[in-house]
């Protein structure tokens, strides 16, 4: 607790400092701040681990690093407004490093809206050309930055500006930085399956057994439509995936994906015949141990329909299913 | 962190299952609320801390032996010990019990079924589609209701399943009065105990300041604000009012509050009976809203936050609800939510449930995120809040099928939530059947398929918007190509952001 203190303090005084200062200062900012965030954690630890039998004057609630945030937010808006017209010379060459422990500490306290924020800030002042171009920056920030962004545009459902970010993450990464990887592919191997339907290798698998616990069994059972599988290996990973962020990315992937592959294993099973009856879906699905009605059935072709993951009509009076000639579930 | 209202009676979990699962996790039986209603009625307000104490020890002994069900409560004697019986004429128990009676033979004789108004080829869905209650104890004449209301346009079946539904819900909130009452003996954990005697202390010494500038006041209205005070669970310096008037317009304060205008809680309490009786009565919206605002601000300016608030807002909130004013329903809400995280008792579960869907129907998905990883299991298991999130799933996923579905057994008063975003979702789902489906569909497929009530119903909305021209009269099925492009203007409209100030 003293020691937190005492290095809030310290930051505090740095940024007063850095006012006046050029970028020599940057190094000391870096440090500074990171420790100040990690001890900040630790100091949340202890409050939180101590029995809460004295009410003390001071609030007893772990809530350092959130103020340890706003300690370090104004570290940002000190590189953000330098005023130094050397370009060279300027404080702004710090902002991504700060942005990015930033976010990891937004990250930590669940306060996404306030990195969405940053963000917004961020674009406003790179659009008045007020901060150099992103890409002049060091690579050891941009991973960071990148990964972030990419990750947020990802809880957003934004998944074209997810993709692209996580995939400049991973391009810049250094070869051997396995847990950065790591952590970037938790994110983009969902989003490539939703976008592309797009299957990672098995080198993957061997090179990150992390994930090859969590999502092999998913991209497995998707391929092959199983949706009964799916939806178990789902539940089983439910609390992993909901603090994550990835449960709803998973549920649509299950819409979009799984499902209609689903529907497509039928289609092949009757021989790709074009008329299929509404009926044989449903068998399909009682198959994996899903009972629904027609008009269950029904409903979810006429989204697949709709959502272009299948390729033909449905005949209410028939209660048939009319599929394309020509690829009918496109890829 | 989770909201938990169960927090505040703890005991209550070991009670045996026979209660009657409606998500609240303090049922009584009727007969023990019955047993309290009597010991406070034979007790004046001055005795009732006494008698508090008395209820508090026999009930919670009653529950830790498990016997809350099992004890004939009717016969049982009232715990008198070291009270005397004074019969003051405080007589809002009994108003409570009257009310209760009388709602009871009301509800016999409002269960009309007109069924004749049904439009006609539309063969009623399966019971077990009753989808929306009312708001809280209060019955109507189904006549009364569909030419009062703004809704009437529904189908009087509708209004008739309504009011069977609310048959379930009615025990529910009559009782938190009462249970409110009884919780408050039952759920003092030790400390809180200490607290409240430490609290009570400080409150004698308050009053005595209190009370000798206006020393020509009445002594029951000097009694009572000792029970009220005692009662409630924080205590900072307290504003305390003096008026008597039971109903007061809503005024929007600019200064310091004035003691003669605000009403202390004993008053509100009548206050809240009187308006129950009126909007029973009177159906008057505007009247009530008014009514309730002010209610509200006094009870703010007072500081008073405890059940009776709880109360107070879960009222207006449902009320609100049922005359569609989801402002007036989200400002509440919003104060709902900090006083269930003081762990005040009422029924947060209920209320969870229609967050979900508000946040649905505002397409809120940072708050839905939020909300989604803090749900515990035991809150997902609810009822209520399971079928909030299946709604969630199936918006999501286009599903109108499942979601119709579930629009049409929207638990408590959801139904009125989804109102809000169902036409919406029906233009969306238009889209998707006229995109799927050829040559045509039946009327009578987009009747069930959208959730309407009748062909009739179905068809009026088409007519609204601009799709009954591509009906073919005779057979009425639409031509689901003709339509398409119709369909898809009216879904970008719909899903249009509209920024209503101040409400979304």
């Amino acid at each position: 607790m003293e020691a937190y203190r005492e290095q809030n303090a310290l930051t505090q005084l740095i940024n007063r400092i850095a006012e006046r200062t050029d970028k020599w200062i940057l190094p000391v900012i870096y440090t500074v701040t990171q420790e100040l965030r990690i001890i900040a954690i630790a100091a949340d630890h202890h409050i939180a681990d101590r029995p809460s039998s004295s009410s003390t004057y001071n609030s007893t609630k772990p809530n350092k690093l959130e103020e340890a945030a706003r300690t370090i937010n104004r570290t940002l808006t000190v590189c953000l407004n330098d005023r130094n017209s050397a370009i060279a010379q300027s404080r702004k060459w710090g902002v991504y490093f700060i942005i990015s422990l930033l976010f990891k500490i937004y990250f930590k306290l669940g306060t996404i809206s306030l990195a969405t924020s940053i963000v917004r800030v961020l674009n406003a002042s790179s659009a008045a050309g007020d901060i150099p171009s992103v890409d002049n920056y060091p690579k050891a920030h941009l991973v960071t930055f990148k990964y972030y962004v990419g990750v947020l545009a990802f809880m957003d459902e934004e998944y074209d500006k997810a993709e692209e970010h996580l995939n400049a993450a991973l391009n810049n990464c250094h070869r051997r930085a396995s847990t950065n990887q790591e952590l970037i592919l938790q994110y983009l191997l969902p989003t490539h399956l939703l976008l592309h339907r797009r299957y990672p290798q098995k080198g993957v698998w061997h090179s990150f057994p992390r994930l090859q616990t969590i999502y092999e069994d998913l991209f497995t059972a998707s391929k092959r439509g199983d949706m009964r599988t799916y939806e178990a290996a789902l539940a089983a990973r439910e609390k992993l995936f909901v603090t994550r962020r990835i449960y709803l990315t998973m549920l649509k992937i299950r819409t979009k994906i799984v499902r209609p592959r689903l529907f497509e294993q039928v289609y092949l099973a009757c021989g790709k015949s074009t008329r299929v009856p509404v009926s044989a879906f449903r068998r399909g699905l009682e198959f994996v141990g899903i009972d629904v009605d027609d008009d269950q059935v029904e409903c979810w072709a006429a989204v697949m329909i709709y959502q272009g993951q299948m390729k033909g009509y449905i005949s209410r009076e028939k209660k048939t299913i009319v599929l394309s000639n020509s690829d009918p579930f496109p890829s | 962190m989770p909201l938990s209202s169960t927090a505040s009676v703890p005991s209550s979990s070991s009670t045996p299952p026979k209660p009657p699962a409606n998500g609240n996790p303090a049922v009584w039986p009727d007969s023990l609320k019955a047993y309290v209603g009597r010991c406070f009625a034979s007790v004046g307000p001055s005795q009732r801390g006494a008698m508090e104490k008395n209820l508090k020890n026999v009930i919670t002994s009653a529950i830790e032996a498990g016997n809350l069900w099992a004890i004939d409560w009717d016969t049982r004697e009232l715990p008198l010990d070291g009270i005397k019986a004074v019969d003051d004429g405080e007589d809002k128990l009994e108003k409570l019990a009257k009310a209760k009676t009388k709602r009871a033979e009301t509800m016999s004789n409002g269960a009309v079924s007109p069924a004749a108004v049904v439009a006609k080829r539309h063969i009623s869905p399966p019971p077990s589609s009753l989808y929306k209650s009312t708001s809280i104890a209060f019955t109507k004449s189904d006549e009364q209701y569909s030419t009062t209301n703004r809704q009437a346009s529904l189908s009087v079946s509708k209004v008739t399943k309504r009011s069977a539904k609310w048959d379930q819900r009615s025990v529910e909130p009559e009782t938190t009065d009462d249970s409110a009452k009884r919780k408050r003996t039952s759920s003092s954990t030790e400390t809180n105990y200490q607290i409240s005697n430490i609290e009570k202390a400080k409150n004698e010494k308050r009053l005595l300041r209190f009370d000798s500038p206006s020393s020509n006041e009445n002594t029951t209205r000097a009694a009572t604000p000792d029970y009220a005070s005692i009662v409630q669970d924080n205590e900072p310096d307290k504003f305390v009012g003096r008026s008597a008037q039971l109903e007061k317009k809503y005024l929007r304060l600019t200064s310091a509050p004035d003691p003669e205008t605000v009403r202390p809680l004993h008053v509100l309490r009548q206050t809240l009976d009187l308006l129950k009786q009126k909007w029973k009565s009177e159906r008057n919206y505007a009247y009530i809203c008014d009514q309730f605002k002010s209610m509200r601000q006094d009870l703010t300016v007072q500081l008073i936050q405890n059940e009776f608030t709880v109360n107070v807002y879960e009222i207006h909130a449902r009320i609100a609800l049922e005359n569609g004013d989801l402002g007036e329903y989200n400002q509440c809400q919003t104060q709902l939510r900090s006083l269930y995280e003081k762990n005040i008792a009422g029924h947060p579960i209920e209320f969870l449930a229609y967050r979900i869907l508000y946040l649905i129907h505002t397409r809120n998905r940072s708050d839905m995120n939020d909300l989604l990883i803090e749900l515990t299991d035991e809150q997902k298991a609810d009822d209520a809040i399971a079928h909030a999130l299946r709604v969630r799933d199936a918006v999501t996923d286009q599903d109108y099928h499942s979601l119709m579905k579930l629009y049409l057994s929207a638990p408590n008063m959801g139904g009125y939530i989804m109102d809000s975003f169902i036409d919406r979702e029906r233009h969306a789902a238009l889209e998707i059947i006229c995109k799927a489906f050829r040559p045509d569909v039946p009327l009578r497929f987009l009747t069930d398929e959208m959730g309407f009530e009748s062909d009739k119903s179905c068809y009026e909305f088409l007519e609204k918007h601009a799709l009954h021209q591509f009906i073919d009269e005779s057979s009425l099925r639409l031509r689901t190509k003709d339509a398409y492009a119709t369909t898809q203007t009216n879904r970008t409209t719909a899903f249009k952001r509209i920024d209503i100030k101040g409400q979304i």
